[in-house]
């Protein structure tokens, strides 16, 4: 951090450096995942693209054709598992001990921040923050449930506080603001933007590969404890906790897709899928999921098919005077914006499409029907995109950043030598799951969105007209997922 | 039904023209051939006694005859003089390339983990089996500065 700033309030002896020609150079690499590991997976090939491809397409348009013609996955499923198992595991006892264990790791993420080394490779709090937890929860959410809930610091720390008021007060803490309806998730839908920009762009603004420093990813995460904490006072726990902290709300977005749940402090199982159809019931919830596919397209479109663009913005910048790390900030954040906008359009192009069929509706109230079957085209674009960075930093996550998390050289449990097998798995074989993922997350959105349509629409003939239109605008999705992967750093 | 099936059709039409647009597109981007080291071609001057495990060699400053398939990297202050390299090879191969400074510096090569020392003014030529597949940053270590792509295809 320190010597990041030192450098921005240096303009001098940067822009002596930076002439023209040395700009290119000198731009940084690009994701700071990839440069926690200097390591990026190879571009889709061609060949794969294509099939790929053309599999979209024609089995899109085959399942149509032979598609259910009862909804499926629209009713509620959920039933409760044995009351035993669902007494062991979910219980005050194991309710405490998550929440204690969240706590801990909020902790020891600012302190190893902000005490230990400044070298992001190295340090736990950086891995942890963008690795760990923000991928893992995703994934232990869609698997078992929302877990998120149930480690979540800011949530058991905010009802300690309120079950603490009460004993004292003699009564339940009162919120004093009501929650406006109309704000819905979108509270989280800018969270999430803003954390994407925290580790894309602010992350990546200092010249060096690395990204975004552990001392960095301290203060914001002190930041978004205050704004958080901020939240809950003002709006209630529980209230703030489902709509505007942005974690909560992003996992339990994944989470709803899963076979698990938790009703009323007892466990239950559903049928797969069948979690999302209700999800989408808050204003925001389509603003999100398309946050979420904008994030990872622009993380994966910086790599490959936006670098020149990014880079041609950023001379142009820097050549007019601007200081080079504002210079690459503002032209990364201008073509973040219009990744967001070039997502939205795709979708609305869609919906307006199906207006021409359906005019009952508006489309306001088509976008928000059908928001929960982009949730599984997120979920791919998460997995094709971070599945290597995730296989190999949890290596070092649970080696040697667990073992010495502020990388003083302290070795708590003894793994402190081990270190990533980057031979764990092969090029090919990562991009079979790339390729998999996008592929199996269309299958699935499009499960979902027929199954919506046949909701609204009764016929099942109606139906699979209007999803013409959203099948064009799934396969738009998908097959954007795949050729991003193919222009991976080429 | 039958307009609807064929709506459907010019529908399906339309994005298979996107699609192919688009493997145009990216097929257009992919003719950078002239930076590639020809794999195969190298290995025929290259001693077995360089193969030793994962440690990049730097003995004789003078480059070989060899020189023309062996890409040469140059550093100035600190920073690639001709921008990042692109080095390819093929798993299994050897990874072969050179590297001139003007200043000590220490190079490293990601995901491989393997380090090299720069003296000043001398060439130092890397050589090491590629085993990992992937895409590997090499970085100058002083300056921090990023000096190549390594690019290990399957």
């Amino acid at each position: 951090m320190s010597e990041r700033l030192a450098r921005a309030t240096l303009p001098a002896a940067v822009s002596a450096l930076i002439t023209a020609a040395a700009a290119a150079l000198l731009l940084p690499e690009p994701a700071a995942a990839h440069g926690l590991v200097g390591r990026s997976d190879l571009p889709l090939p061609e060949w794969l693209l294509l099939w790929g491809a053309a599999l979209l397409l024609i089995g899109s348009f085959a399942a149509l054709v032979f598609a259910w013609r009862e909804p499926r996955l629209e009713a509620d499923s959920w039933r409760p598992v044995n009351p035993t198992l669902s007494r062991l595991l979910v219980n005050p006892v194991t309710r405490t001990l998550c929440g204690l264990i969240g706590v801990a790791l909020l902790l020891l993420t600012v302190y190893a921040g902000i005490e230990g080394t400044n070298a992001p490779d190295r340090n736990f709090a950086v891995v942890f923050v963008f690795i760990t937890f923000w991928l893992g929860f995703v994934v232990l959410g869609v698997l078992f449930g929302d877990l998120f809930r149930a480690f979540n610091p800011w949530l058991a720390i905010g009802r300690a506080v309120s079950k603490g008021f009460e004993l004292l007060a003699g009564q339940r803490a009162p919120a004093p603001l009501r929650y406006p309806e109309w704000l819905g998730r979108w509270p989280a839908a800018v969270g999430l933007a803003a954390f994407i920009w925290f580790e894309l762009i602010w992350g990546q603004s200092g010249f060096e590969a690395a990204g975004v420093s552990p001392h960095d990813v301290a203060v914001a995460t002190l930041v978004y404890s205050v704004i958080t904490f901020v939240g809950m006072g003002l709006f209630g726990v529980e209230k703030w906790s489902r709509r505007g902290e942005t974690f909560s709300v992003y996992f339990g977005m994944f989470a709803s897709l899963g076979p698990l749940a938790v009703r009323d402090g007892r466990l239950g199982r559903r049928r797969l899928f069948s979690g999302s159809t209700s999800w989408a019931d808050q204003p925001g919830s389509l603003g999100l999921v398309l946050v979420a596919i904008g994030c990872t397209t622009f993380d994966g479109a910086s790599e490959g098919l936006l670098s020149e663009p990014i880079r041609s913005l950023f001379e142009s910048l820097s050549d007019g005077g601007m200081a080079p790390i504002e210079a690459l900030r503002i032209s990364n954040s201008v073509y973040f914006l219009l990744t967001l906008l070039a997502v939205a359009a795709i979708f609305w192009a869609g919906i307006r499409g199906m207006r021409l069929v359906e005019t009952e509706r508006g489309a306001r109230e088509l976008g928000r029907s059908l928001a929960h079957a982009f949730i599984p085209i997120a979920l791919a674009y998460l997995v094709a995109h971070y599945f290597s960075a995730f296989v190999f930093l949890e290596q070092a996550q649970f080696t040697y950043l667990l073992s010495d998390p502020l990388g003083d050289g302290s070795d708590l449990f003894g793994t402190l030598g081990d270190g990533i097998d980057y031979g764990v798995i092969g090029a090919t074989a990562i991009q079979w799951v790339q390729f998999g993922a996008i592929v199996v997350g269309h299958a699935i959105a499009l499960a979902l969105a027929h199954d919506r349509a046949l909701v609204l629409f009764g016929d099942p003939r109606e139906a699979a007209w209007s999803q013409a239109w959203m099948l064009v605008m799934m396969i738009a999705f998908s097959t954007l997922g795949l050729y991003l992967l193919s222009q991976a750093n080429a | 039904m039958q307009s609807n099936a064929a709506r459907i059709a010019v529908v399906a039409l339309s994005v298979a023209v996107l699609v192919v647009l688009f493997v145009v597109l990216s097929g257009g981007d992919d003719e950078d051939g002239d930076t590639v080291a020809e794999p195969g071609t190298t290995t025929s001057t290259e001693l077995p006694a360089d193969r030793r495990e994962g440690r990049p060699e730097k003995e004789r400053e003078r480059p070989r005859d060899a020189g023309p398939q062996v890409q040469a990297l140059v550093v100035v202050g600190g920073e690639p003089r001709d921008g990042v390299a692109d080095l390819e090879f093929g798993a299994g191969e050897q990874v072969r390339f050179d590297v001139r400074s003007d200043v000590a510096e220490e190079i490293h090569v990601h995901g491989y983990d393997l380090y090299a020392d720069l003296e000043p003014g001398k060439t130092t030529e890397v050589r090491f089996p590629a085993e990992l597949e992937g895409v590997f940053e090499v970085e100058l270590h002083g300056s921090g500065a990023p000096l190549a792509e390594l690019t290990v295809e399957p």
